[in-house]
């Protein structure tokens, strides 16, 4: 370029419209999310030429980047994860129409049957039952419709984000392509696809020598390398089928990565479907079994209103369809090992799955998934072999096992989902006891019965002959403060004299070790030579309810985790489903907040102010017209300079 | 520092849409009148309202077998008040028969008139409410007294059933009848009187006789009249188990027979008898401890005594007294042990409404505690509603005057 004022005055023109261009792009994008400005440094020309456009800068800080995207991933999960977990809160948490309601309406219903025995009454009472056992089925069926949906939503995520990593890949392409030349409009595109991916999971990011972005998953797992962008894919988790497990896909291998996605949507998915929903599940079944089997085995321990020994209210929780769904084998075992699992005392269980892996064909490990302990180890001698813990047993029926195969055990599988009413005969609900006792007293004396209970009808007693006590006995009181049992078909003496202690005392088991699966227990200070109790089969208790006041007075015990009645046990789950979401509006405000602040940050380095720019392109404008009247000054120089030379 | 302008935008976006997002939820807990729109605002309030609901739900699954109990123990109550009204009406007629002016026929027709309240009091004996009976314990299908065989027989339950009215309050639902007619000790309660028509040749007859239960040992005692050593009717007493106990051994008897004055009672062992009529030597009664009997088969002992004619006969006259007496004594035992049932049923019924009233006092209670626990404080969601409406008209005037100020910038 020519020097002297004319050089000058072209140099400066042409650095100011460059400075005019850049500031009205500046302008227009103002809106433009991502967008860094441009900045333009000018230079004293050297050797007195002026000014230069020493640099186009594009206004970027890396860190600042960083920082957004990690407040971008972190909000993003939370946003995710509140919307559900306030939802699931909801379906839960309504008092009208919650588990909780419907068991107090059954107990409501079965109190009503005691103190009313009629047969409308009984219906009432199963019918309540029945819709219990049907909202059991309900919530179970809404929480495995909330785990497809979230496993496909994990889907609809993964598919956007292959998307936005091809994108990526192909800008890195581009930026190859176009070494050299301006890239501030491939970054600026890079920028904005990099924030958007940061809100599906998060990630770590690295600009090699050629300034292609890297992108790292979890442990430093390779997503995008250089132009070459690798797929997310879904497969089924091994240890549980039903679940959706992520991998990236190179061409060559698959790499799991579900574990290394801590934040993000996915993450936010993820712990929803694993922790909220699946512990929700597992408490769930836990009081379906609990209910269930309380209620089962007390029918039993009565008698009906056919004078029959009572069966079972609902399906039994150890049918052979249960034992088999509590076993979920690997998908990696090589083995065929036959597993079923029965449950043998619903207060001693807990709400966790296991996890039973077999580490040689002679031994194996228990182990509990909540927190990692050790619920059992030990050798296999011989099959059929049984472990029994935390009130289940498992019973490795058949082999051969092989070394390395493992189960899921999860004894609150499918329990909700399978609680059904057997019975629609009202008549079959055993609100009696199959036992009467009746006293026949001396003058004078205050010998009373002062509890009747029945703790086992497989007893002989009662199996050998149906309506009948095998044998039907006699208590006989010889002084006051001695009695015997005596047949009464016989009048054999069984056992005795006994001694009577004043003031109360359990006749069984008897010294004799007399049993026969009930307990009696007498009171009085004042009892006579020739008192009796005869003690038969309640052929005709038509109108007795002591088993159903039993029944209704297991309602009120603790019983889920042998410490919570039943509706304490609904209330249980519904408080962690509560806690959960209290905690994760808290979490949401609080990554809401960081957003804003890293997003600001952002913003103040690199994004528009339209003030700014507006008083720059005054400046630039100003100084485009000076240099403008620098030409002008050199052109009329130049006009006397050659009408000088004309002359 | 620099504002950018776009994060400046997003920024009052985000302000404002926070501020009705506050707004809005005001506005629900204003129209619900519940401080908690959801349980996770404050999941320890939350906790402690949803244990304060269950036990009012858990209390008023007690209220309708409240009602069933009081409504039982009415029934009870209307039932023995019949049954006491019965009583005394057969114990009017009762007295009314020991007047010697009477003839047999008239008996009879007593008799007739007593049969109408065993029917009666049959009756109440097999009440049925809903269907089952309510005096039949465990037994609510069958009959509770049948008359078979020219006997009753009670065919329902020993043990009443009971009913849960409260956490821990019970009370009788279905009673046993044979604790309430059955099981009824005869003559004076502690031992009755007899004799053999056959063997006594007297006119003589006795009261029902007291009992010093203090000195009183049970046995069988035979008093059978005697002369004794100075010629004087006397009298002894020999007791199946006890022996020879009046003249007190060594005395002999007849030898030492204690003289028998007309109207000075005969005492032993406890038991003191009045003989009215004129014994005669020879003369035998029988004072045996009491058996228990139910009401209808004392009822129909006494209409036979009263269809079994006299003759006018003064022995059979005095065998009809013995037992009109025994019969009567019996009955007072009845209408005791049927007031006696009264009053239980009435200490009943007040346990069973002092326990409904408690209940529902109680679920009161807990219903003004869940309101305080649950309830919106309305004066003050209003006037912080006010308050946010208040800020937000100013925030948006804010705003806007903001833009209007870079907008003027741009322009110039």
């Amino acid at each position: 370029m020519s020097s002297g004022i004319l050089g000058i005055g072209i140099r400066s023109i042409l650095a100011y419209q460059n400075a005019l261009n850049v500031t009205s792009r500046n302008l227009a994008n103002v809106a433009t999310p991502y967008y860094s400005r441009r900045e333009i440094d000018f230079a004293d020309a050297l050797f007195g030429n002026g000014v230069n456009v020493a640099d186009i800068r594009r206004v970027y800080d890396e860190t600042a980047s960083h920082a957004v995207q990690q407040a971008n991933s972190n909000f993003s999960k939370m946003d995710v994860y509140l919307q559900r977990i306030q939802d699931f809160e909801s379906l839960l948490d309504d008092n009208s129409n919650s588990v909780g309601r419907y068991i107090t309406d059954s107990l409501n219903a079965l109190r009503t049957l005691n103190s009313s025995n009629t047969d409308q009454n009984r219906s009432v009472y199963l019918n309540k039952l029945s819709s219990l056992a049907n909202q059991f089925q309900f919530i179970s069926g809404q929480i495995s419709l909330e785990q497809q949906n979230t496993n496909s939503s994990i889907n609809d995520v993964l598919d956007t984000a292959n998307q936005i990593i091809q994108g990526i890949a192909n800008i890195n392409q581009q930026i190859i392509t176009t070494q050299g030349s301006d890239q501030s409009d491939l970054l600026d595109q890079r920028e904005q696809l990099v924030q958007e991916l940061a809100q599906y999971f998060d990630f770590t990011t690295l600009t090699d020598n050629y300034g292609q972005l890297n992108i790292y998953m979890g442990n430093g797992i390779l997503l995008v390398e250089g132009d070459h962008g690798y797929q997310l894919q879904t497969i089924a988790n091994s240890s549980y089928p039903d679940n959706l497990d992520i991998i990236v896909n190179t061409g060559s291998e698959s790499i799991l990565v579900t574990d290394g996605i801590q934040s993000g949507q996915l993450a936010g998915l993820l712990e929803y479907r694993d922790t909220s929903l699946a512990g929700a599940s597992q408490a769930l079944g836990r009081l379906a079994l609990a209910i269930t089997d309380t209620l089962n085995t007390q029918n039993k321990l009565g008698m009906d209103k056919n004078g029959n020994l009572g069966v079972n209210i609902f399906n039994d929780i150890n049918n052979p369809n249960a034992l088999i769904d509590r076993v979920i084998p690997n998908l990696n075992n090589t083995g065929s090992e036959n597993l079923t699992v029965n449950i043998d005392d619903v207060t001693a269980l807990t709400t966790t799955d296991y996890q039973l892996y077999f580490d040689t064909s002679g031994s194996y490990k228990l182990t509990r998934i909540s927190d990692g302990s050790l619920a059992s180890f030990g050798s296999i001698s011989s099959l059929p072999q049984a472990i029994t813990v935390d009130g289940f047993t498992i019973n490795i029926n058949a082999g051969p096992i092989i070394a390395g195969d493992e189960f899921i055990i999860s004894p609150t599988n499918n329990a909700a989902n399978s609680m059904s009413v057997a019975i629609t005969d009202g008549s079959l609900l055993a609100l009696a006891l199959p036992i009467d006792a009746v006293k026949n007293l001396q003058s004078g004396s205050d010998l009373t019965i002062k509890a009747v209970s029945v703790n086992d009808t497989t007893n002989p007693a009662f199996t050998s002959a149906l309506k009948q006590l095998s044998p039907p006995i006699t208590i006989q009181f010889l002084t006051p403060t001695s009695y015997q049992i005596v047949d009464s078909s016989t009048s054999a003496v069984l056992d005795g004299p006994i001694a009577y202690t004043p003031p109360s005392q359990n006749i069984f088991p008897t010294p004799g070790g007399l049993n026969y699966g009930y307990q009696i227990t007498i009171e009085g200070q004042n009892i006579k030579a020739g008192d009796t109790i005869n003690v038969n089969y309640n052929a005709i208790g038509t109108g007795d309810v002591r088993n159903g006041q039993v029944m209704a007075s297991l309602y009120e015990e603790g019983i889920v985790n042998d410490k919570y009645t039943f509706v304490q046990g609904y209330d249980l789950l519904t408080h962690d489903v509560i806690v959960q979401s209290n905690s994760a509006q808290a979490q949401y405000d609080a990554t809401q907040v960081v957003q804003m602040i890293t997003q600001k940050r952002f913003d103040d380095i690199s994004a528009v102010n339209t003030e700014e720019e507006s008083i720059n392109l005054s400046l630039y404008q100003q100084a485009f017209l000076a240099s403008s009247q620098i030409l002008e000054v050199a052109n009329s120089i130049f006009d006397v300079l050659t009408s000088l030379l004309r002359k | 520092m620099r504002i950018p302008t776009f994060n400046m935008f997003q920024q009052q976006t985000l302000i404002i849409n926070n501020q009705y997002q506050l707004i809005s939820d005001l506005y629900a807990k204003a129209s619900s009148h519940l401080k908690l729109a959801r349980s996770s605002e404050d999941p320890v309030l939350a906790s402690q309202i949803q244990s304060t609901y269950e036990g009012i739900q858990d209390l008023s699954t007690y209220n309708e077998s409240g009602i069933n109990a009081q409504n039982r123990t009415s029934l009870y109550e209307s039932c023995i008040q019949s049954g006491i009204d019965s009583v005394s009406r057969i114990k009017e007629l009762i007295s009314r028969a020991q007047n010697d002016t009477l003839t047999d026929q008239d008996r009879v027709a007593i008799g007739n008139e007593m049969q109408g309240y065993l029917s009666t009091l049959l009756n109440i004996s097999n009440t049925k409410d809903n269907g089952q009976y309510i005096f039949g314990g465990f037994n609510t299908t069958v009959e509770p007294y049948i008359e078979q065989a020219g006997g009753f027989v009670y065919q329902g339950g020993y043990t009443p059933s009971t009913v849960d009215i409260g956490p821990n309050a019970n009370t009788i639902f279905n009673e046993a009848g044979y604790n309430v007619f059955g099981n009824i000790y005869q003559g004076n309660g502690t031992f009755t009187v007899s004799f053999n028509p056959a063997i006594n040749t007297g006119t003589s007859y006795t009261t029902e006789g007291a009992v010093n239960s203090a000195n009183y040992i049970p046995d069988t005692y035979t008093v059978t009249f005697v002369t004794n050593g100075a010629g004087n009717l006397g009298y002894q007493v020999v007791g199946a188990v006890s022996g020879q106990v009046v003249p007190t051994p060594p005395q002999t008897t007849p030898a030492q027979a204690p003289d028998f004055h007309s109207g000075t009672p005969i005492t032993f062992n406890g038991v003191s008898l009045d003989f009215l009529g004129a014994p005669a030597v020879g003369d035998q009664f029988t004072v045996q401890p009491s058996q228990t009997q139910d009401v209808f088969t004392t009822l129909q002992g006494l209409i036979d005594i009263l269809q079994t004619p006299t003759d006018n006969n003064p022995q059979q006259l005095a065998y009809f007294h013995q037992g009109l007496v025994r019969a009567g004594a019996s009955f007072d035992q009845v209408a005791d042990a049927f007031i006696s049932y009264q009053a239980e049923l009435g200490s009943r019924m007040l346990t069973i409404n002092n326990e409904v009233n408690a209940n529902k006092n109680l679920i009161d209670d807990q219903n003004i505690v869940l309101g305080k626990l649950a309830g919106a404080n309305l004066p003050e969601v209003i006037s912080t509603l006010q308050l946010q409406l208040t800020s937000l008209e100013a925030t948006q005037m804010s705003f806007m005057k903001i833009q209007q100020t870079l907008l003027s910038m741009i322009k110039s």
